[in-house]
């Protein structure tokens, strides 16, 4: 067979790819070989690559050759290659959760989401790196990884985010065009925002975590980065769904159904000025303003909130510090913490097993107060938007705790929406970051927020700024270790 | 199965759990000459000493005490902020245990 050029397709949409495959354009196999080129090659430039799986999945790719000569292309993500976040289980692969404790774990099985992506055709090409065990203790340094810091595609010296540091680099770098990462208080947002690409988190529950790895029982959820947010639709769709083996499955699926989104006229949005004259950081203001007049123009009723008064940084800390705690119970009490690359994060895990019964309770008694507070606000408004991140990626050798900042700016008199990331984790709310321009020459993300379980609304709003910006169509400058263009 | 050569990291850097001399059917490992590995195994390989440069130097002990204490500060700071919280007694924990 003649070997077609697929050099093409790295930045290209889910769809677009897929278009491509059926046309024959290129075999599965010719597309596989060249992405898992690419990542071999470019991953460790960003520091992203946790582990390449390039026998498998030719292997794999063969069989949806085989499906598009029979004209068995129903499924959008036959043939389309992608990355998982190294917390999820790969049936006899390394899963090392992204620390030097479990770098020779492996488990015999497939995470759930691993095996409804197989099931629909999509070909997993590596493991992503990610910040150590999720950053579940608390981490100070970009640092905090195996891999080393993630490194941002726009600009390397700064971070990728976290803790999906590795899917979010790798969907920006287009060595694939979509990835799996988690989310147990804003490590899909983040990274999604920092690296310029669309990162959804869905509802608590909607999208089975097994196989994956725990850092907080009742707030982790895995979700899509991708190119855009119908590619995110496409992603969510294959994966939701219930599952038995996790106890936290709200036994709902997805249906991606963009025909029957509502009219924006029909829909209440909330947002607060304040997030984006005062909170943002003063050089990325202006392309949030640009941003918000976008969406104002779409003829959305528009309705000023603010967040529920809530010590929302606080609860999740608690939340995170007890379950994370009694997850790693075993690695705590034997030492091998102390293997972690940041000693913030092994302290904070050492700290969290001393977090008294009685103060987790209390957390999670407010918790309950805090979801009713957002059903009573999702009663008055259907969206919300807000900056996803404030500001751009830090230094990669910036202390992520602020504890190099010299002086911190004076906090606006009004809350807004600041607070929004914990939040919408502890009342388990889908949201989406879509990039929406650029401060300092990096990526800035805006984000939509809805009530649980309304991804569809989630997904047709950011579609819609999606067809009237370009900003995730934007693709960083990628050289390879030579400097020649790639 | 493709395979490639590398330079033999191992001596170096060995993944835990991973043992060496390999017992897969190949070349004789000799401990210096370069050999034959399957990707797999130099995706571990290669790892390890990115492992190891993402190490960090051990902290003293002054130091890991001073960031357990921190911790602990940060902690205690967040039970007192949720303490402000004022809570019926009727309101229970989110979370629910099915009979």
């Amino acid at each position: 067979m003649a070997t077609h050029d697929v050099s093409s397709v790295f930045f290209s949409s889910i769809s677009e790819i897929g278009a491509k495959l059926r046309a024959r354009e290129f075999s599965a196999v010719e597309l596989i070989r060249a992405y898992c080129d690419r990542l071999e090659r470019l991953g460790p430039r960003y520091n992203a690559l946790a582990l390449s799986l390039r026998e498998p999945a030719i292997r794999r790719a063969k069989d949806a050759d085989y499906e598009i000569k029979l004209g068995r292309t129903r499924n959008p993500l036959l043939g389309i290659p992608f990355g998982a976040k190294d917390l999820l289980a790969v049936n006899g692969q390394i899963t090392a959760w992204g620390a030097r404790p479990y770098a020779s774990q492996i488990f015999n099985y497939d995470a759930t989401v691993i095996e409804k992506l197989n099931k629909a055709g999509a070909i997993l090409i590596g493991k992503l790196a990610m910040v150590e065990l999720a950053g579940g203790g608390g981490y100070r340094f970009a640092s905090a990884s195996m891999s080393g810091p993630g490194r941002n595609p726009w600009d390397r010296s700064k971070w990728s985010g976290g803790s999906s540091s590795g899917s979010a680099a790798a969907v920006s770098a287009g060595l694939v065009p979509f990835a799996l990462g988690s989310e147990t208080s804003g490590s899909i947002l983040t990274p999604a925002a920092f690296c310029g690409v669309t990162g959804l988190r869905p509802t608590y529950g909607l999208v089975s975590r097994h196989g994956a790895m725990a850092l907080s029982w009742t707030l982790d959820k895995i979700g899509p980065l991708a190119r855009s947010a119908e590619d995110c639709a496409l992603v969510l769709q294959a994966i939701s769904g219930g599952d038995e083996e996790d106890p936290g499955s709200a036994g709902k699926a997805f249906y991606y159904n963009p025909k029957y989104a509502r009219n924006p006229k029909d829909l209440v949005l909330g947002y607060a000025p304040v997030d984006f004259h005062e909170w943002a950081d003063p050089a990325a203001r202006a392309a949030f303003e640009t941003a918000l007049n976008v969406i104002k123009a779409h003829g959305y009723q528009l309705k000023e909130v603010e967040i529920p008064e809530f010590p929302y940084g606080a609860l999740t800390s608690v939340i995170i510090a007890a379950e994370a705690a009694s997850i790693f119970e075993d690695l705590i009490r034997s030492g091998k913490v102390d293997q972690l690359a940041d000693h913030r994060q092994a302290a904070g895990l050492k700290a969290g097993i001393e977090t008294p019964a009685v103060e987790y309770l209390r957390a999670m008694r407010v918790r309950g107060q805090v979801q009713a507070a957002f059903q009573k606000l999702f009663t008055e408004v259907n969206l919300l938007v807000t900056p996803a991140r404030l500001s751009t990626a830090p230094n990669i050798t910036d202390p992520l705790d602020g504890s190099g900042n010299a002086a911190q700016p004076a906090r606006p008199k009004m809350r807004g929406l600041n607070g929004i990331i914990p939040a919408g984790n502890l009342a388990g709310l889908p949201a989406i970051s879509v990039p929406c321009g650029f401060a300092n020459n990096l990526p800035l993300g805006l984000s939509f927020i809805a009530s649980p379980f309304h991804e569809n609304q989630l997904i047709a709003a950011a579609k819609l700024f999606q067809s009237e910006t370009d900003w995730h169509k934007r693709t960083p400058k990628i050289e390879d270790e030579e400097g020649r263009r790639a | 199965m493709v395979k490639f050569t590398i330079r033999n990291l191992e001596i170096l850097f060995s993944p835990p759990g991973i043992s060496y001399p390999p017992t897969r059917p190949g070349p004789r490992y000799n401990g210096r000459m370069p050999t034959t590995v399957s990707r797999r195994r130099a995706a571990l390989l290669l790892a390890a000493p990115l492992a190891a440069r993402a190490q960090a130097p051990a902290p003293n002990q002054a130091e890991g005490d001073a960031d357990l204490e921190d911790a602990r500060q940060q902690a205690r700071n967040n039970y007192k902020a949720i303490q402000q919280v004022k809570l019926p007694m009727t309101v229970e924990p989110a979370v629910t245990f099915k009979a």
